[in-house]
């Protein structure tokens, strides 16, 4: 009897040693082997970014929005905007898009590669490679353009081609501004619009 | 009573690109309207039109056809195809019709000839014209 009593604590023993043993392999690869990803949320600013933006103030995707006295509404968005050091009121943009939604309906939307915000003097300049855009069918590109942001008054300085709702358009001038609850848009310094009725679809007695 | 005149004998090809230039452009886009303004001269191949303003009328509704019904020149308005030229105060031009209606003491002169009415009927497509309305022929009789 007693060497089968010895047998049996003996398995007991050597179990009491291997089975724990088992239980700790399994729960490490519970831990060890488990999948790593999406554990920890990456951040959005690299280390590299953030010192950037610290060092140089420059911001990502901004955007800015204002309502002008006569009721048209702005939005600028921009791909970068670095504060200008020497002016707190000056933020320099590039690739910006503005969106005027003028009081009485229709709209005008700018493009450009390179712009400055000036709170101060509560206008935004565009230039290079502008477009002009507006919902009554212009599109039209120039040089340099100056937007207000208190007020409904874009103006071009510079030389404006493009489209217009007949045809194409050069001037030598642009300005587009609220007159009462009207909304008129003005080309001066010589002007010159090219109409081909030709390419219109001339209807049913087109030949 | 009116008078038949030919007008330049051209035949004008009325879907020929019209040009307009002028020293300034003002569309009121509430409105939908366009006004060229300052010294404006239409060109269609053979004719000029010149006059002080230019308004733009738009076919269908408001600017987005693109289409031009018409345009109505106002001020000092001379029409010049070929050798002749009418001048008159106000004149209308149907780009599609091929036609310009001149109106207010109108004068066409043709070479020494010079006739003025109250109204003059041009087909640009025929080269044709018809003054109406006290049609009156003055006659340039001493050398110029």
């Amino acid at each position: 009897m007693a060497a089968r009593d010895n047998r049996h604590s003996r398995i007991v023993a050597w179990l009491k040693i291997v089975l724990p043993l088992i239980a700790l392999g399994i729960l490490s690869t519970l831990f060890l082997l488990s999948d790593r990803r999406g554990r920890e949320v990456d951040l959005p600013y690299s280390e590299v970014q953030l010192d950037r933006i610290l060092r140089e103030r420059r911001v990502q995707n901004p955007d800015y929005a204002s309502l002008t006295r006569d009721g048209s509404a702005i939005t600028v968005t921009a791909s970068e905007a670095v504060p200008d050091p020497a002016d707190p009121d000056r933020t320099d943009v590039s690739d910006l898009t503005a969106t005027l939604d003028l009081a009485g309906g229709g709209r005008v939307d700018l493009s450009a590669r390179r712009g400055t915000l000036d709170t101060g003097r509560s206008e935004l300049l565009l230039e290079g490679d502008i477009r002009i855009v507006t919902t009554s069918g212009y599109d039209l590109r120039t040089e340099a353009l100056r937007a207000a942001l208190d007020l409904t008054r874009v103006v071009a300085d510079t030389a404006v081609t493009g489209q217009a709702p007949a045809g194409t358009l050069a001037a030598g001038s642009m300005e587009l501004r609220k007159d009462g609850d009207r909304n008129l848009l003005r080309f001066a310094d010589g002007v010159k619009l090219v109409y081909r009725p030709d390419t219109l679809s001339a209807g049913p007695d087109g030949e | 009573q009116g008078a038949e005149v030919g007008f330049g004998g051209l035949r004008q090809d009325t879907s020929l690109p019209v040009e307009v230039a002028s020293d300034s452009l003002n569309v009121d886009q509430t409105a939908g309207t366009a006004v060229f303004q300052g010294n404006v001269l239409i060109t269609q191949g053979e004719m000029k039109l010149s006059a002080s303003s230019v308004e733009v009328f738009y076919a269908g509704a408001g600017t987005q056809s693109g289409r031009i019904a018409r345009m109505v020149a106002e001020g000092n308005v001379t029409l010049v195809n070929g050798h002749e030229a009418a001048e008159a105060q106000r004149a209308v031009y149907d780009i599609d019709a091929g036609s310009v209606v001149m109106t207010g003491d109108v004068i066409l002169t043709q070479g020494t000839t010079a006739l003025s009415g109250e109204t003059l009927t041009i087909d640009l497509g025929t080269g044709t014209g018809q003054m109406e309305g006290r049609v009156r022929t003055i006659f340039e009789t001493g050398d110029r």
